[in-house]
This record gives C-alpha cells, sequence and structure tokens, in this order.
C-alpha cells in the first residue's frame, strides 16, 4: 500500500508541473489572440487586459487593408510557392531516396556522406553567392531563386526517406522484378506507397520549411506585391505607427495553416522529427 | 589499381543508381558547389555590385581580423548565444521530455502543447514576443512587476536581448524535446528493472541509465543546436534589426548588411567562408569528443 500511496504523490506531482508549463507555453498564443481583438487602446492598457469588452473581430478584415499592404496577396504568392516546393521536393528527394536505398551501385554509401554532410553546411552562407548568380542570370524579382532548388532533391527530406526505403524488405523487389516490373515501375508501384508515411513527413516539412522561408525571398524578391507572406508581415511592424492589433490579427492568419494541419496530422509531425532524432 | 575491373552487371547498376540520385547530383553542384566556389574567388576582390570586381588579395581578410571592430562584437554576441541557448535548451528539452515520459494519463495531448510553439511561423513568433517584452505595455513586465521585480527594458542592451532572445528560444524547444522523448523511449525497460532489483534509486537510473544510452540524441541535439544557433537571423531581424547600437547584431546579421545594404560582395564573401570554416571547425571538435562520451548499441 505504501508504495502506491507514494505513487499516486508523484504523479501528482508531474501532474500539477506539466499544468504549470502548459499554461506557461500556451500563454504567449493566448496573449496573441487575445490582442488580436483588442481596440488600439485597449493594447496599451496598464495592467494590461486579456478579453475585455467588445471583441473586436474586424480587425482579422481590416489586416488585408492595412497600411495598403497586399496582405492577400501575399498569403496567395506563399500558397504558390509552398505548394510546388512541397510536390518538388517530396517527388524529387523520394526519387533520390530511392536510389540511395533500393539500387546497389559502387561508391552509393560514400556519396550518401556527402548528402548527410550538406545537411550540416549553413544554407545562409550561400545567400550572398546565390544573389550575385541570379543576378547576373537576370532572375532577380522572379520566383525561380525561390522555388526551383527545390526540384533537386532537399538533404534532410532525402534522409528521413532513405531511412523509411531501407527498411522495405527485399523480397519485393524481387519479386516484382520476376513479374517483369522496371526500376521505374519498381519505385512508382512498389516503393512509394510502401514509404508513404516518410513522404507525408517530408511534405509536412517542406510545407513548413517554405511557409517560414524569410532570408530569401527578402533577398531575392523587390517587388511588395511578389513577397511571400512571412517577409510581408515583417512590414507590417515596421511601419510608423505599431498597430498591434492588425499585426496580431496577420500574424495569426499566417500561423493558422500549420496550426489547423497539426491539429489533423499531428501523427506524421512526431513522427517527422522522430526520424530525424534516430540517425544519431 | 587495386579495385577490380567491374563486371557488366555492376557497370549497369551504376549507370542505374548515377541516373537515379542524378537530381541530387545537379542540385548539389548548381546551388551548393558552384556558390561556394565562386564566394570563395569574390572573396579576394572588393566586388561591390557598382563597379566591377578588382582582385584585392587578401584585404578582405585582414580588414575582417584586424580592422573591423564589428564582427568580433558580432562573434562574441553570437558565441554568447549559442552557449547560452544550447545548453539551456538541453537542460530544459530534456527535463520537459522527462516530464513527459511518466506514464500519466493525457500525455499526447501535454506533448502537443509543447509541440505547438515550434508551429507558429518565425516572423509570427518575433511580433508575438516583441508584443510580450515591450517595457511599457509588455505582459512579461507586468507578470514580473506583480513580482516586485522593476520593468526591464528587455530590447535595449546586449545581455537583455541575448535572455530575451534565449527565453523565446525555450519555448520553441519542443523538437528538440520530442526528439528526447523519443530516445528515452527507445531504451529497452528490463535495464531499469534490473536496477530497480539492484537497489537503484529513479534519480541514479536517469544518471546511470537513461542519460549514458542517450548519449547519441543528446549529441545530435548539441550538434543542430549549435549550427542553428549560428545561423541566427529571422528572430533577431524582425525584433531589434541588430539594434539599438548594434547591442544586438548577430553575425549573420552583420554578414546580410554588408553584402545587401553597404553592397560590399567581397566582404561578406570572406564573411561567409570565415563561418563555414568557423561551423566545420565546432562540428568536427564535438564529433571528436563525442568519442569519449557517445556510446552506440551495438
Amino acid at each position: 500500500m505504501g508504495t502506491k500511496k507514494k505513487n499516486n504523490i508523484v504523479k501528482g506531482i508531474i501532474y500539477v508541473l506539466l499544468v504549470i508549463l502548459s499554461i506557461i507555453f500556451m500563454l504567449p498564443i493566448i496573449w496573441l489572440f487575445a490582442n488580436s481583438l483588442k481596440s488600439h487602446e485597449q493594447i496599451f492598457a496598464f495592467p494590461p487586459v486579456f478579453f475585455s469588452g467588445t471583441l473586436h473581430w474586424e480587425n482579422f478584415k481590416e489586416a488585408f487593408t492595412f497600411n495598403s499592404l497586399p496582405f492577400g496577396r501575399f498569403l496567395l504568392n506563399s500558397t504558390f510557392i509552398t505548394v510546388i516546393s512541397m510536390f518538388a521536393s517530396v517527388l524529387s528527394s523520394a526519387l533520390i531516396a530511392f536510389g540511395f536505398s533500393r539500387i546497389r551501385w559502387r561508391g552509393r554509401d560514400v556519396i550518401f556522406y556527402i548528402v548527410v554532410i550538406t545537411m550540416i553546411i549553413p544554407q545562409e552562407i550561400l545567400i550572398t553567392p546565390q544573389f550575385m548568380l541570379y543576378n547576373k542570370l537576370g532572375l532577380l524579382d522572379t520566383y525561380i531563386p525561390l522555388v526551383l532548388p527545390w526540384f533537386f532533391g532537399r538533404p534532410f527530406y532525402i534522409f528521413i526517406m532513405r531511412q523509411a526505403m531501407m527498411g522495405i524488405p527485399r523480397e519485393l523487389d524481387e519479386s516484382a522484378k520476376i513479374d517483369g516490373c522496371s526500376t521505374l515501375q519498381l519505385f512508382w508501384k512498389i516503393i512509394i506507397p510502401q514509404s508513404k508515411a516518410s513522404l507525408i513527413a517530408a511534405a509536412i516539412y517542406a510545407m513548413q520549411d517554405q511557409w517560414n522561408s524569410y532570408l530569401e525571398p527578402m533577398v531575392f524578391i523587390n517587388s511588395l506585391e511578389k513577397l511571400p507572406v512571412s517577409v510581408g508581415l515583417s512590414y507590417f511592424s515596421s511601419m510608423y505607427s505599431t498597430q498591434w492589433q492588425l499585426v496580431s490579427a496577420a500574424a495569426i492568419i499566417v500561423a493558422l495553416p500549420l496550426l489547423v494541419l497539426f491539429v489533423f496530422c499531428q501523427k506524421y509531425f512526431i513522427q517527422g522529427v522522430v526520424v530525424s532524432g534516430v540517425k544519431g | 589499381m587495386k579495385a577490380k575491373r567491374m563486371t557488366l552487371r555492376e557497370k549497369k547498376e551504376l549507370r542505374i543508381g548515377l541516373i537515379v540520385i542524378s537530381p541530387w547530383i545537379i542540385g548539389f553542384v548548381c546551388f551548393m558547389l558552384i556558390p561556394l566556389i565562386y564566394s570563395f574567388f569574390v572573396s579576394f576582390t572588393n566586388y561591390s555590385f557598382l563597379s566591377s570586381p578588382q582582385f584585392v588579395g587578401l584585404q578582405n581578410y585582414i580588414t575582417m581580423f584586424a580592422g573591423d571592430e564589428l564582427i568580433w562584437k558580432s562573434l562574441g554576441i553570437t558565441f554568447a548565444y549559442a552557449i547560452i541557448a544550447v545548453s539551456s535548451q538541453m537542460v530544459v528539452g530534456f527535463l520537459i521530455a522527462l516530464l513527459l515520459n511518466s506514464k500519466v494519463k493525457g500525455i499526447a495531448f501535454f506533448r502537443a502543447i509543447f509541440y505547438i510553439p515550434t508551429l507558429v511561423v518565425i516572423v509570427a513568433t518575433s511580433l508575438l514576443w516583441k508584443q510580450i517584452l515591450d517595457s511599457d505595455f509588455g505582459i512579461l513586465n507586468y507578470l514580473l512587476g506583480l513580482a516586485g521585480i522593476k520593468r526591464v527594458r528587455w530590447l535595449s542592451t546586449t545581455p537583455t536581448i541575448l535572455a530575451s532572445l534565449v527565453i523565446i528560444h525555450l519555448w520553441g524547444c519542443g523538437k528538440s524535446m520530442i526528439i528526447n522523448l523519443a530516445g528515452m523511449q527507445s531504451i529497452p525497460t528490463q535495464l531499469y528493472e534490473a536496477a530497480t532489483v539492484d537497489g537503484c534509486t529513479k534519480a541514479r537510473q536517469v544518471f546511470s541509465i537513461m542519460i549514458p544510452m542517450m548519449s547519441p540524441t543528446i549529441f545530435l541535439n548539441l550538434i543542430t543546436g549549435i549550427i542553428s544557433a549560428f545561423k541566427t537571423f529571422t528572430m533577431v531581424q524582425v525584433l531589434t534589426d541588430g539594434g539599438p547600437n548594434n547591442a544586438s547584431l548577430f553575425y549573420m546579421l552583420y554578414l546580410c548588411k554588408n553584402a545587401f545594404q553597404y553592397y560590399r560582395m567581397g566582404y561578406a564573401s570572406a564573411m561567409s567562408w570565415f563561418l563555414f570554416v568557423l561551423v566545420a571547425a565546432l562540428t568536427l571538435l564535438v564529433f571528436k569528443t563525442s568519442k569519449s562520451w557517445v556510446h552506440y548499441e551495438g
């Protein structure tokens, strides 16, 4: 009986800690939501208020016309860039991962080491030379610098898909070969369906990465109406008088797609992170 | 040649393999190798975008090491941030994972709660914390005020800005938490059972079984943490843009200012290479020391 009682006390303490920590972690998001429903005066109220008086839902509408920034356009741009990048990177990475896992060829594992090493190299150091090269090619202020690299596989996605494809039993390949499947058919009809979970995990990563991308569009895009939403959002606060209630509403609109996706595909989000952790 | 001549079949397989991974080869060459080599050459010129480049030898590197105080300031800020952020993230990420590893009901819900902050778009996160940290109407100062602590001007000096960034970073530690949790759950339970039979306390089990068994996970978190700390850009750019008075001038921020505000492309290229060498050296160092403390199974 003694140990059971002790166990209950330990569980109680764990619960209390978890609840307190959860409140701390959620507070900033709740605060953002509260601010998005305030009037301009309420934002600067001291002591601060959470939800009081009339809730100003119209802030979400006004965010679209704030300071004549084409916020709706930003959202469309990002959606366009993200969707293309997602499909391009998942398909190309899957094919490359297939080459690194299901086909045996001399030098394969050595080259795969290079892929792993490129994951460590900070992409940020490439931004200056890329800018100069795109400028020479006349590609600045187009979406090509933002989207084109995604057609050639992303090292991290290749990595997680290869991990999944390595786990598929060899016999499947052999029986498919006997049935007269070509290499491409093998990839498309057998390997892709078998490693679907890792493809979805990579697709989710791709969406997060591209929806978040900031430095590249900031450097490569000049025209206001071509900006993706993360750079566009940063313009909201650099304006002279900061309308925090509108900034907050816009921030929520930008953050929402990924949060909604998380609610529906939580399993794949977590799986993707877990797979990235087992490479050690 | 010590390698045997390839058989016809091997040749065919090699050809198919290379064709299948060819998109990666093209991408690697075009988007990484060529830019890297190009920036290496530009780093020896005074290319400024307005005039044609002239060869200046090691001038950019000499300026970097001998003539530019800001670069050392930015390195100091970046290093300080990397040390504080990575170490505190590893501790907090581990402790929360430890809580989540206990067998109580509703754990999936709590896990989701701690993960959600990582989903908020970085720019939105910055704007959100800018409001929380505001010294006049921010809620953080209000809460500290309730505890009797005076108003802090969070985004005004290097130490307070670093403290703010570490707080924001810890708020978004969900990924390393999940990785830690996965590491914890992959440890065979027999190990704990055997230890309990031997009369080993729970706390002792964490230090003698869990942490050594999780050393590959901890190692991974350390490497990715260091690299991402050195890349810090977006958050600072939106929060302070390096200011006030360069108090938060991170290395990447200074690099981008040189390249895209002052158009000192040669200098920015030299800075890029320096960062590359620095991150590579640090990674190598951690890899070397890892042999003594990271244990791999089988």
